[in-house]
């Protein structure tokens, strides 16, 4: 991982949430959805993944069933529940207005340091 | 190979207590890690770099198991009951010889017994509703073994009330064992 873990790392429940909105998914696929369309700048470490898992899980925000794969090992599919969407529908208002702020208060300085370096 | 990675992942966890939620991580390591495994080494990657690359990529598992609340603390419990019962024995013999209350001194190893329930209970149960609830049956049983004690002054049988509350402990905690096992 390369670009600003820590501020990612914050943010890695949402993230994931955001991906089961498409559709019932496993840990390694959701990990390669985020790699493939962060154009390989995100890959998040299993432990990561699978700690959010069992915080949303704890937060009723995911369920999750079984696979029936035949060989191997069985894949852990999430589900995101009704409480995860709505979970998910405020932790992206959090995210925007927090980004917004952001944005306002560094604009006027990122001005300066533009003009100090074109 | 998938053996390599099934023994890399049983080793990663081999010192976790073997709970659902452990065993369940088990499983679904061990499934993210073939998976990307195989996707490695389809898009032309050596097996011996893609294993590199499956275990580089796992990282911390160990926060994963102490969210089981179980592990570092529980390593506590031997000590810190070592050290309590120490001072109980010692706070006997003081009774004993200083103050000959050898009679009604003993029963400072039932408070002992109930500072280590409450002791262990608060350290493997705590985030979890055991932990109050253990709490609250000592301490009913320790009004019971009062009230019962002072009312017909029959002390050796008011300690029975003691072993009824650790009864009544152990089975609570395999109803509970169970549910949490389904």
């Amino acid at each position: 991982m390369s670009i600003a873990s820590d501020l990612i790392r914050g943010n890695t429940d949402m993230i994931v949430l955001a991906q089961l909105l498409r559709q019932d998914s496993y840990g390694y696929e959701i990990n390669k959805v985020i790699r493939q369309a962060s154009g390989g700048r995100l890959e998040l470490k299993e432990a990561t993944l699978y700690g959010a898992f069992r915080r949303l899980e704890e937060a009723r925000h995911v369920t999750y069933y079984w696979g029936d794969e035949a060989t191997g090992a069985r894949r852990r599919y999430y589900r995101i529940t009704a409480d995860g969407r709505a979970a998910l529908e405020q932790s992206l208002r959090d995210w925007r207005e927090a980004r917004d702020i952001i944005d306002t208060l560094v604009q006027k300085e990122e001005e300066k340091l533009g003009g100090e370096h074109p | 190979m998938t053996e390599r990675i099934k023994a890399y992942v049983d080793d990663l966890l081999k010192d976790a207590p073997r709970t659902r939620r452990v065993v369940d991580l088990q499983e679904e390591l061990l499934s993210g890690c073939l998976d990307k495994y195989a996707d490695l080494t389809a898009s032309g990657m050596s097996p011996e770099d893609a294993y590199d690359a499956v275990t580089a990529g796992i990282g911390d598992v160990d926060e994963l198991i102490g969210g089981t609340r179980q592990g570092a603390d529980k390593k506590l419990i031997g000590p810190m009951s070592s050290s309590l019962w120490s001072l109980i024995t010692l706070a006997y013999l003081c009774l004993g010889f200083l103050l000959n209350l050898w009679h009604p001194g003993w029963l400072i190893f039932l408070f002992g017994a109930l500072l280590q329930n409450l002791l262990i209970a608060s350290f493997l149960d705590s985030g979890r509703r055991k932990g109050p609830l253990t709490a609250a049956l000592y301490i009913t049983a320790t009004i019971a073994f009062l009230s019962f004690g002072f009312a017909t002054h029959m002390w050796t049988a008011a300690v029975l009330v003691f072993a009824l509350a650790v009864a009544v402990q152990q089975v609570g905690r395999l109803i509970l064992l169970w549910r949490d096992d389904r």
